[in-house]
């Protein structure tokens, strides 16, 4: 059976930069996907994403060409109980090294998979920020993230109070 | 939402930049400590970790009986949650400090005068049942500081012995469960009357929602026995039932079927089968009903509900795999985990995992793994499993409590075992003994006292004294049987 040929979609990020996708690819995105749903002709004019930046984009679609044909997860975001359960905080090997981009990057392409609506690539997104996070004391923490400490030294005794047996753990 | 391309200056963080919704999402991928540890950083994240989306998610991710809520998460607070969630923690890590010397907290409850017989925890170790000398039942909230007894069946005239079930219905978002209760009344004139009857408990809930103590409703006598003896176990599942009957003239019974909701007097079903001189059985939820026999383990199939009587020709049960060639064993309660069903054995000083993947019911595979010697344990005491906890009376050790580890894929158990803790010394002045792993409890009943250890260090406060009792849990319930 012969494939429908692809329609090729053009999107313009907020740098003028400009890709031409594959649909199917593109679909991954579910706020491109409803996007293409609401309009019934060929266009020619390039959808703007003024949200996301070229090189961000560029990484998105790397992502989306890689799983593309994979089964969008279902429009629901309360997932059942067991589904829940069965999400492991596992990341495949692709998605690894996919992934591994300096902190700037990382949190752009968390942004960027909020606002396309990207579920798989935001979980992704912030699995990793949560394995950074494991682990770490909170001045470890503090560090990597460039957090200020704001908190009083009243509530900080009292905070430290709140859960001394997990200390050191 | 801001345009992020922008370099970040170095002051501001472009973690706590992020919209909360995103950092709500990063800290529910987060282990609980690792939970605490966020939240020491700053007020931002300090508030993000309290958020009721993040302990939702950390508690529905658990399997169910790891926590044992007892209602549906969508009714508990946060700060809820979050206890239930840490407490399971700190079971874990009291578990390590007990093996370290610490000794666990201890305290003993009143019985008000009466002499106990019996004793029977619920899954989740908030709830114990009581029964005294003269066949009365009460049951102890054990989260309640004051931890009184509340009646559940009154005292009978004569002295009885009493064995009690229960079966959790894990498909139910309201704890609710089967109790049963196989009364033996000793009389002086005339032989023994032995009844079994169940009932269905649930909850009974405050008016914010909270489980404040139980309730039952009688559903059926199973079987009356007229001879001398008493159930040494009775094991109930769904709607089969298991038990053993010893007499006064040595004699062995087991009785094994299915029992139906009775109206009008009507009897349940009964069925006995002779003596099999099988003590090691257990009853799986699926109604199957385990047991070792010196060379294998095996299945006696649920039982139809149109055999009134069988006969032990009848009465063939599946051979699974050769198991280990001893006389004595002790098998535990089994425990259910994602639909597969696990249980330990042991046999001759070791201890064997077992797992039953549901996907074959009529082919079972069983994994058997040597664990490490388990001395002297007596087959004749119950052995009991909880997660990954498991409680074992021998004579040289007293109580013992050992963690073992499973696999994450559950295909085996993991051969790793913890070093032992000793509950108890090993004094014979107790008879009935309790684990359960989501509490970190255990309780044993000795003479004219229960004593209730925890290793857990955190517990539930019941903080709402003042309550008013407003009813039963809404009818929501997903299965009537299983």
């Amino acid at each position: 059976m012969a494939a429908p040929a692809t329609q090729q979609i053009k999107i313009r990020c907020n740098d003028e930069k400009e890709f031409t996708v594959d649909r199917d690819v593109l679909e991954r995105s579910v706020l491109i996907k409803n996007m293409l749903e609401d309009v019934t002709e060929q266009q020619d004019a390039p959808i703007p994403l003024p949200n996301v930046s070229g090189p961000v984009m560029a990484k998105v679609l790397e992502y989306c060409t890689h799983h593309r044909g994979e089964p969008l997860p279902s429009a629901d975001t309360e997932q059942s109980q067991d589904e829940t359960r069965k999400r492991t905080t596992d990341i495949s090997e692709w998605d690894q090294k996919f992934i591994t981009v300096d902190q700037e990057m990382l949190f752009e392409i968390i942004l960027a998979a909020n606002y396309l609506d990207i579920k798989s690539l935001l979980d992704v997104g912030c699995k990793t920020v949560a394995n950074m996070i494991k682990g770490k004391t909170p001045e470890e923490i503090r560090k990597l993230f460039n957090i200020v400490n704001d908190f009083t030294p009243e509530e900080e005794a009292q905070i430290k109070k709140e859960n001394e047996w997990a200390e050191d753990r | 939402m801001e345009v992020t391309s922008q370099a970040p200056t170095s002051l501001k963080s472009i973690l706590l930049s992020c919209p909360t919704e995103l950092l709500v999402e990063v800290v529910k991928n987060l282990p609980c400590l690792d939970i605490l540890r966020a939240r020491k950083t700053c007020k931002h994240l300090y508030e993000i970790t309290k958020s009721l989306e993040v302990w939702r998610h950390v508690v529905v991710q658990e399997p169910r009986q790891k926590l044992w809520l007892e209602r549906p998460v969508d009714t508990y607070t946060s700060e809820e949650l979050e206890l239930l969630a840490l407490r399971r923690v700190s079971v874990e890590i009291g578990y390590d400090n007990l093996v370290q010397g610490v000794r666990p907290h201890q305290h003993t409850i009143s019985t008000i005068g009466r002499a106990v017989e019996s004793t029977k925890l619920v899954p989740g170790g908030r709830w114990l049942f009581v029964a005294t000398t003269r066949g009365g039942i009460f049951y102890y909230d054990l989260d309640d500081k004051e931890c009184i007894p509340h009646p559940f069946i009154p005292d009978q005239s004569t002295l009885c012995k009493t064995a009690m079930a229960i079966d959790v219905d894990i498909s139910s978002p309201y704890l609710k469960f089967n109790f049963a209760a196989g009364v033996t009344e000793q009389t002086l004139f005339h032989n023994a009357k032995t009844r079994v009857q169940v009932w269905e408990v649930t909850l009974l809930l405050d008016d914010h929602g909270r489980g404040i103590g139980l309730q039952g409703e009688y559903l059926a006598t199973i079987e009356e026995v007229h001879r001398d003896g008493f159930f040494s176990r009775f094991m109930l599942s769904g709607r089969h039932y298991a038990s053993i009957f010893f007499g006064t003239d040595d004699s062995m019974d087991l009785g094994f079927g299915p029992w139906k909701i009775v109206h009008d007097g009507e009897r349940g079903y009964q069925q006995r089968i002779g003596d099999t001189g099988n003590r090691a059985l257990s009853l799986l939820p699926n109604g199957r009903l385990f047991f070792l026999t010196k060379s294998r383990g095996s299945f006696y199939p649920p039982i139809s509900e149109d055999l009134l009587v069988i006969s032990n020709d009848d009465w063939n049960p599946i051979d699974c795999r050769p198991l280990v060639g001893v006389e004595e064993h002790s098998l535990s309660n089994p425990i259910t985990h994602e639909g597969s069903f696990r249980f330990v054995v042991l046999a001759r000083d070791i201890l064997h995992g077992i797992i039953i993947d549901p996907q074959e019911p009529d082919l079972p595979k069983i994994q058997v793994v040597p664990i490490a010697p388990f001395l002297n344990v007596d087959p004749n005491r119950p052995l009991l499993l909880s997660d990954n906890f498991v409680l074992s009376w021998s004579s040289d050790d007293g109580l013992v409590l050992r963690r073992i580890m499973w696999k994450p894929d559950f295909t085996s158990p993991h051969v790793r075992l913890h070093p032992r803790e000793r509950m108890h010394g090993p004094s014979r002045h107790f008879s009935t003994y309790h684990l359960d792993s989501a509490s970190g409890r255990v309780v044993i009943q000795r003479e004219k006292e229960i004593l209730v250890q925890s290793f857990a260090f955190l517990s539930l406060p019941r903080a709402y004294k003042h309550w008013n009792v407003v009813g039963k849990p809404p009818r929501i319930f997903g299965k009537e049987t299983r």
